[in-house]
């Protein structure tokens, strides 16, 4: 039994000790880090672009802090679409994004969600001090942009202090939305390009309450696909993609 | 192989300081317990270290602190005998005898292990797991068990105290068979007062570490060297005196209770008049005398009376307790059940005894 | 329905426990038997994945494997590989997170052979790994294999530190419970119930399978 245990975990060291694989030959593809609010908007949009150019975009979706973390530890990513042009010129700062690559794709829309099936109607920020609202579900502003902005937008009318109890943060932006979907949340300030969910309804905020949801992306330095990736940035910015985009609810500005 | 040993060690509140030499025989290590006899055993066989001290078995130390030897206890060639068996439960009787000899070739093994199985009364059950047999079976499967490897030495430790009063009469005889069969030097610690007389040709005392008297068995029981080793011998029967006479091997000593009391000395040298001394003698030595009968000379000193105040049956003897002297002073007497019918002891009866001269043993 | 994470997730938990059981007995044992100075640090180490979130025990070993860490960049040079954002990473987490739950019920059953039985085998002439083998082990063969049982279960629904360490990369280190986590946040409620099925289905059978490999021994 000894000698069967043993020569399993040699197996298993060689196996594990054996060079990372090669990718496979032939298919080009390029690996995207992506803020959970691009969720939807960007499935569509990658779907499209593999078909027009065969070039395959792996979707790694979450927040845009944990990404940008996972960046600075090493992760095999090509591009790095943020929720906040912030993260992006930190990292350029670290040498971990080629600086020329970091442009601006879009800008972040929230809106404010209330849960349809519990009946309360929310139609301005004023309405989460309704009594019947006990939980306010944001991102995290300490990490997600979107929460960060939900804040602000809160602080500017001068809701902040009395929601305090009633707050609940999502680890990122889609954690945020399935505490309203399922209920556990009442209302929230949520991604407009994530709130087409049929347990939501949205109303939309004024702009001037908080600061522009300023989403950039960059490409990582050690990619090995850097022509791909930046193809893939312009197809987003394009026609199609910005399509796509502002269907999701984001400005496209340029 | 004769096996010598001098060994020191020191724990919490006690300390042991023990010399021993066996040769060739089988050594009964008695005691009280917490004395420290396992702990011994433990040391001579290297599962314990001892703080200072020697080991010797034949002519090869394989233990000598002085000289940073410590043989590693498989490599001392020693049986030991566990008092819960330590019989391997995953293994068949078969397989535990043989387990210490499984590195020999195949016939070889077979061989020893069905000899040894017949001589320890096992046949039949070698296929059997330790947990399907009884006690007795057991512990002779943990002697078959340590006799395989053919011991230069072997310490059984307490190995009869969990069987019961039949089984352990038996094993005890199969022992000293054994012991006949395969002389080996042996040490077998025991707190069973019984099993010492039985099995012990030769005895040592030990009590809180150190062994108060080693001799062969007629010696420590009949001549105990101290009060705390009469006491556990189970002399019972010690009391104080004072010498007022001597004469020869002759001795008169007072009793504040008793009276006076003479006895026989072998070696009445150091005896001085005046000297405070302990006298003891053996509950099966004292004799009761028959009213019907004319008193024999021999037991015409030290006659006691006293009053039988309780009596208890022990098998095939009877303890009585006799109440004497101004009725602090008890005698602890043992006679056969005969004795007792025939002249209808019982509770309550004032009856006469005597101490005979050459049963008493006094202690200085 | 893409059945990667399934493949990976039977591929990280089996090399995980394999590893785990190998260097989680010698612990178990050196903790078992012997006294020595530090045992007690050592004892803490062990057992802190249970304690620290999962995420912070994903940065920690982000911080001492990443590509950037003396250690990452030693298995890059000499065996050309990389841990973190690879499966090996998902193995590395669910090893950490999976060794206390081996080395407890583990400990505990070496202990219980009880030294009087090695003892006995020391003084019937065997050798320490000839009595490891055939006393220790047999005896403790069913605690031994509880806390294998658990690690397994460990690495399989291992999450958190996996999420941190390895990453959320489809097709490459979105394990079983990864996939599940995504399927939901996308409200890919489909999916997700899928997926929980088959790793459901997966743990039962193994558990079932281990339950009866240790129902014959003595």
């Amino acid at each position: 039994m000894v000698p069967v245990l043993f020569s399993l975990a040699v197996a298993a060291l060689l196996y594990f000790l054996s060079p990372g694989n090669a990718a496979a030959a032939g298919e080009r593809s390029i690996t995207a880090a992506a803020a959970s609010d691009l969720n939807f908007a960007f499935k569509d949009i990658a779907a499209v672009f593999e078909k027009e150019t065969g070039i395959k975009v792996i979707l790694s979706f979450g927040s845009t802090g944990m990404l940008a973390k996972q960046i600075s530890g090493g992760a095999p990513f090509d591009l790095f679409f943020a929720a906040d042009r912030k993260y992006l010129e930190d990292l350029s700062g670290k040498g971990l994004i080629i600086p020329s690559s970091v442009e601006r794709y879009a800008l972040g829309v929230v809106v404010l969600a209330v849960n349809k099936s519990s009946g309360i109607e929310v139609r301005e920020l004023k309405d989460l001090l309704k009594p019947e609202i006990r939980n306010v579900a944001i991102a995290n502003p300490d990490h997600a942009p979107y929460g960060r902005a939900a804040m602000e937008a809160l602080k500017s009318a001068g809701l902040r202090d009395k929601l305090k109890d009633k707050l609940v943060y999502g680890e990122n932006i889609r954690q945020t939305i399935q505490f309203i979907q399922t209920g556990n949340a009442q209302a929230g300030i949520v991604a407009l390009s994530l709130a087409n969910v049929p347990e939501i309804t949205y109303v939309r905020i004024d702009t001037s309450l908080h600061n522009p949801i300023d989403q950039a992306v960059g490409i990582v330095k050690t990619s090995k696909d850097a022509g791909a990736a930046a193809s893939f940035i312009r197809y987003v910015k394009g026609p199609v993609g910005s399509e796509v985009m502002k269907k999701y609810g984001f400005i496209m500005t340029h | 192989m004769n096996l010598k040993l001098s060994l020191k060690k020191s724990l919490d509140g006690f300390s042991i300081d023990v010399n021993l030499s066996v040769h060739e025989e089988l050594l009964v290590l008695f005691g009280p317990s917490g004395a420290g006899k396992s702990l011994i055993l433990k040391m001579v066989s290297g599962i314990i270290m001892p703080d200072e001290g020697v080991v010797e078995i034949g002519n090869e130390r394989v233990y000598d602190s002085e000289n940073h030897i410590d043989l590693p206890v498989r490599n001392r060639r020693i049986g030991f005998l566990f008092q819960d068996y330590a019989l391997f439960p995953h293994m068949t009787v078969y397989g535990n005898i043989a387990y210490g000899i499984n590195h020999l070739k195949g016939p070889m093994i077979k061989e020893k292990v069905d000899e040894l199985i017949a001589v320890m009364r096992l046949s039949g059950l070698e296929k059997r797991y330790p947990h399907e047999l009884s006690g007795g079976q057991r512990q002779r499967c943990a002697l078959a068990r340590t006799l395989a490897i053919e011991p230069r030495v072997l310490l059984l430790d307490e190995p009869f105290s969990a069987l019961d009063f039949q089984v352990r009469e038996k094993l005890r005889a199969d022992l000293l068979r054994i012991h006949t069969l395969y002389p080996i030097t042996t040490i077998l610690v025991t707190h069973d007062l019984e099993e010492a007389f039985m099995l012990g040709k030769k005895i040592a005392v030990i009590n809180n570490g150190r062994i108060e008297q080693a001799g062969p068995r007629e010696e420590v029981f009949y001549r105990p060297g101290t009060r705390s080793v009469a006491k556990f011998i189970g002399t019972r029967n010690i009391f104080d005196g004072t010498i007022v006479g001597l004469d020869g091997p002759l001795v008169t000593m007072l009793n504040k209770d008793i009276g006076l009391v003479k006895a026989f000395v072998t070696e009445g040298g150091e005896l001085q008049t005046g000297q405070d001394v302990s006298f003891c003698i053996r509950p099966e030595e004292v004799i009761i005398i028959r009213p019907d009968r004319p008193l024999d000379y021999r037991v015409h000193d030290n006659i006691i009376e006293g009053e039988i105040t309780s009596i208890i049956g022990k098998g095939s003897t009877q303890i009585m307790f006799l109440k004497t002297g101004s009725g602090d002073t008890f005698l602890k007497i043992e006679v056969p059940n005969f004795v007792v019918r025939k002249l209808s002891l019982g509770k309550g009866r004032h009856i006469r005894v005597s101490l005979k001269k050459e049963s008493l043993w006094v202690i200085p | 329905m893409n059945l990667f994470p399934l493949y990976l997730t039977v591929k990280v938990s089996f090399v995980a426990t394999v590893f785990t059981a190998s260097a989680g007995l010698v612990l178990a044992w050196v903790l078992a038997k012997k006294e020595f100075f530090g045992k007690t640090v050592l004892d803490v180490l062990i057992m802190q994945p249970l304690v620290i979130p999962p995420t912070v025990l994903g940065y920690y070993l982000l911080s001492t494997f990443g590509t950037g860490s003396p250690i990452g960049r030693f298995f890059e040079n000499v065996f050309g590989m990389q841990i973190v954002f690879t499966w090996k990473g998902a193995v590395l987490a669910s090893i950490v997170s999976s060794l206390p739950l081996f080395v407890k019920p583990a400990k505990a059953a070496i202990e219980g052979v009880g030294n009087d039985l090695e003892n006995a085998a020391r003084l019937l002439g065997k050798t320490e790994l000839y009595i490891f083998r055939t006393i220790t082990l047999p005896i403790a063969w069913r605690g031994i294999m509880a806390g294998v049982v658990m690690a397994f279960a460990r690495a399989t629904g291992e999450f958190g530190a996996t999420l941190m360490v390895a990453g959320n990369i489809p097709g490459r280190t979105q394990t079983l419970p990864i996939a599940i986590y995504d399927a939901v946040q996308s409200g890919d409620t489909y999916t997700a119930n899928v997926l929980v099925g088959i790793i459901t289905l997966f743990s039962f059978l193994v558990l079932y399978i281990a339950e009866r490999f240790t129902k014959g021994r003595f």
